[in-house]
């Protein structure tokens, strides 16, 4: 099934909406990325990950470009190479 | 002729000639005198060892001669034939006069007397002495008997059974309860005479019911009006006939014997057990003259004056076994060496220790009990069925908490894992200029993989054991040997399979390994030469990167980690039982069925209440579900494991209980183990073979509880085995109804041996005589039994 997941950003947060709900967010002032919580907005138990659609709704924030760029190459990066491990599998 | 009973004797005491024709008319037409070779073809074809031809109120000599003259015939079943006449006597009933037909088997040795038995039957005009119309008053009938001056049996016709609403016409029931209450309680007759197969059970439960299994005895006849249709009573006769057999010596004194005890009577021939385990008799010398004693398969008594030699016999007999229980003293076998040294005695049987059930000397059982020799809980565990195999249930239930375990060990490890997610600083300059490299594909080694292909091969190596082991099985077939080299075959190619997997796997990560070193050496050596920005740009890279392996790794740790269910199919644990007497000697397991359930309850019962479902908790969470335990959430699982195991063996763990009635006695038998139960045990015991020897019963017990329950006991073991009991006690021979008695006395100095069943005499002595000579008192049970028939006897 097909998730939105909008990149915004609220006062001192740069924060993921899925549903107008707050799933993951970015404090501006330590720019720090909680893995862990991603994880578990992204990828938590019971959460359909097959097709994740990403929205910037920050255009012209250099900063936000940036923080929106990791979450883009992660979920990318962890789609790709879980597509890989079905066709390890298959290969096997 | 022979001394002792080996097998009961099939007998009919009622069957019809052509003299019967003034009653029967032409139904008993075909019986005649030269017809007499058919009856006794078909008593021979049926294997009837006893039998009379009784005819309505009178007796046909020349017909009983003709008949008794198979008795000497080597190829007839024949051993002994009876005269008899089946009376009609009018009784005063509870309504009035009622005519029932009772036959009277009556002594065959007086042969004068014998002969003129149909003068007393007829009047002057040579026609039957009836004086009520067609039958005998009572006292004229009392009279016939007196004038016949035999010793007689009477067994009264009842075509019916005892619980029929109805009776048939000259039924004893036909007087009605209360004169047929005086029957049976001044014992008027020695037996109930029915035919029918299914009457037999009627007749039981009556007598169950109405508590009279002691007063009323019942035999069968066939009551054969055609003996062309012998069994049957003639050719349309469909009721199906059950015969008697009949514990005795095919002669008189047997009958009377064997038809006065209810335990002597049986529709099947099932009076002694089957087993080859026993000895067949006694063989010794006395000053040189050989003696052979022959020994039922059921109960012996070795009777005698005091120091004469019995319990000597038992111990040599035995080779001395109980010297090494340190229970017959050397010195006392020096005393039986020197006294049969003295008297000329050379006893020649020797019963093997393996063909003895048990041996009790004198005064062992009171001893063992007294002074606590015996351990109830070693005596009573040869009597538990073997434990119960319980491995294929444990197995299934091992798999399933495994599954569960391991389930719970990988979920535990992704937690852990994600909790090391960690966290990393987004890199917030212009990414322009800093080019860097960056160092991916950290590929791991997959030891995972390695375990896996391991755990395969090594559970195929462990079935083809099995496998190999089954095929030694002596019980198996060589087909299926076959069919097993077959299965061990493939098993071989699937484990050489998953080892060559194993090796390339590992073969893969010896060159994982190589390329990490060359690549961190490779990275140490770049970080050194690149300028801080392309350091910290290449540091962000890889923290995508690694953020990017690390969830895909849970994710897929995650997806191959699938959640098990509790399920398992109910399989019932039955209990082993072996039921001696009134005990259930159970061989079980605390649990009765492996299931969902029990499962579940295994988790239930390590954790407090109100947790949720173990599959559901974190580590945390589980170190808090568990009961009692205050350890580190990482240690929680394996403490689990433990105690559920703990348990679960607990549970499967073999339990021996004893039952009564469906109530555990385990604790109290065994410490209120008395010497009741130990005779209740070794009486009933069937399963174990062997001579159960016993040296003087009467001095273990008392003699309330000799008459209350120790007889019975004993009447039961001579069922299921060889007894040899030496007693002094009256109670032990003819209340026991033995079924022989060997007696040694003296005579002149030299010791006699004498011996034979209870009803055993020959010219020139006789075992009632012996009995009633060498045993003081007690045998008023006997003598009420005998003195109605044997009108001269001593005793």
């Amino acid at each position: 099934m097909k998730r939105i997941i909008r990149f915004n950003e609220v006062d001192d947060t740069y924060i993921c909406k899925e549903n107008d709900e707050n799933i993951f967010c970015i404090s501006k002032s330590e720019l720090k990325f909680d893995v862990k919580k991603f994880y578990d907005a992204f990828y938590g138990n019971d959460k359909d990950f097959s097709e994740i659609v990403l929205e910037n709704c920050i255009q012209s924030d250099k900063s936000a470009n940036r923080i929106f760029n990791c979450i883009e190459k992660l979920v990318n990066g962890i789609n790709e190479k879980l597509s890989e491990l079905e066709q390890e599998d298959v290969d096997e | 002729m022979m001394k002792i009973v080996d097998s009961g004797y099939k007998i009919d005491l009622h069957i019809h000639s052509i003299s019967s024709s003034l009653k029967d008319k032409a139904k008993v037409s075909f019986n005649t005198l030269q017809n007499i070779n058919v009856l006794a073809d078909r008593l021979n074809e049926n294997g009837v060892q006893i039998c009379a031809i009784t005819d309505h109120d009178t007796f046909d000599y020349d017909m009983y001669k003709e008949l008794k003259k198979y008795e000497k015939d080597a190829t007839s079943s024949m051993e002994k034939v009876f005269p008899g006449v089946e009376f009609s006597v009018e009784f005063d009933g509870d309504n009035g006069k009622n005519v029932l037909h009772v036959i009277a088997i009556f002594n065959d040795e007086d042969e004068t007397k014998v002969k003129s038995i149909q003068t007393f039957l007829i009047n002057e005009k040579g026609t039957v002495a009836y004086d009520r119309g067609m039958s005998f008053s009572e006292e004229k009938f009392l009279s016939i008997l007196r004038n016949i001056d035999i010793d007689t049996v009477l067994i009264a016709h009842q075509k019916s059974s005892l619980t029929s609403s109805r009776a048939y016409q000259h039924d004893a029931k036909t007087v009605g309860d209360i004169k047929f209450n005086e029957f049976v309680y001044t014992d008027y007759f020695e037996a109930f005479e029915f035919r029918n197969k299914k009457n037999e059970v009627f007749n039981k439960s009556f007598l169950n019911f109405t508590n009279q299994t002691e007063a009323i005895r019942f035999i069968t006849g066939s009551d054969c009006h055609d003996w062309r249709y012998y069994p049957k009573t003639k050719e349309s006769d469909n009721d199906e006939f059950i015969y008697t057999y009949v514990k005795c010596l095919p002669t008189f004194r047997g009958l009377v014997m064997a038809i006065t005890d209810h335990r002597r009577i049986k529709t099947v021939n099932s009076f002694f057990s089957s087993s080859e385990t026993y000895i067949k008799q006694i063989d010794m010398k006395i000053d040189g003259q050989p003696y052979s004693i022959p020994l039922s398969r059921g109960l012996n008594v070795v009777i005698g004056d005091n120091s004469v030699g019995k319990s000597l016999l038992l111990h040599r007999m035995t080779g001395y076994c109980k010297k090494q229980e340190k229970l017959l003293k050397a010195s006392v076998i020096d005393g039986y060496t020197k006294y049969l040294k003295e008297n000329k005695i050379e006893i020649e049987t020797e019963i093997l220790n393996t063909d003895i059930f048990a041996f009790d000397m004198q005064g062992e059982v009171r001893e063992k009990f007294e002074k606590k020799k015996i351990k109830s809980v070693d005596f009573l565990r040869t009597y538990y069925p073997d434990p119960i195999s319980v491995e294929s249930y444990k197995e299934k239930v091992k798999r399933k908490l495994e599954k569960i375990f391991t389930y719970l060990e990988n979920k535990f490890e992704i937690e852990i894992a994600e909790a090391k997610l960690g966290k990393f600083i987004i890199y917030d300059e212009e990414s322009t200029g800093a080019e860097s490299l960056t160092f991916v594909g950290n590929k791991s080694k997959d030891n995972k993989k390695v375990s896996g292909y391991k755990g395969i091969v090594e559970d195929i190596d462990t079935i083809i054991e099995k496998i190999e082991d089954l095929m030694d099985d002596k019980w198996i077939e060589e087909t299926d040997v076959k069919s097993l080299e077959y299965i061990i075959e493939q098993l071989d190619g699937i484990s050489m399979k998953y080892n060559k997997k194993r090796k390339e796997v590992e073969f893969e990560n010896d060159k994982i390994a190589l390329f990490q070193a060359v690549m961190l050496d490779f990275k140490q050596q770049y970080q050194a030469s690149v300028s801080d920005t392309q350091k910290k740009f290449s540091l962000y890279n890889e923290n995508i990167n690694k953020a990017t392996e690390n969830i895909t790794e849970l994710i897929r740790k995650r997806n191959e980690n699938l959640k098990p269910d509790f399920y398992i199919d109910t399989q019932k644990i039955d209990f082993l039982t072996n039921r001696v007497y009134n005990y259930d000697f159970n061989s079980r397991v605390s649990i009765t069925e492996i299931s969902e359930e029990y499962i579940k309850r295994l988790f239930e019962a390590v954790f407090n209440k109100n947790v949720k479902c173990v599959l559901d908790m974190t580590q945390s969470e589980l170190a808090e579900a568990i009961s009692y335990y205050g350890g580190l959430d990482y240690e929680a699982l394996e403490v689990l494991k433990t105690k559920i195991y703990e348990q679960m063996e607990k549970d499967f763990a073999n339990k021996f209980t004893i039952t009564e009635a469906g109530t555990d006695r385990t604790k109290e038998l065994s410490s209120g183990f008395n010497s009741k139960i130990y005779f209740d045990l070794l009486s009933y015991e069937s399963n174990h073979e062997g001579i159960y020897i016993i040296d003087q019963p009467e001095d273990n017990i008392s003699q309330k509880s000799i008459r209350e329950y120790l007889l019975d006991r004993f009447k039961v073991m001579g069922e299921n085995r060889q007894v040899i009991i030496v007693t002094h006690n009256p109670q032990f021979i003819v209340n026991l109804d033995v079924d022989n008695v060997i007696y040694i006395g003296k005579d002149d100095g030299r010791v006699t041996v004498q011996s034979g069943a209870l009803e055993y005499k020959n010219d020139r002595y006789n075992i009632l005589d012996i009995i009633s000579n060498h045993i003081e008192g007690g045998l008023d049970t006997l003598k009420r039994r005998w003195k109605r028939y044997e009108k001269n006897n001593s005793i």
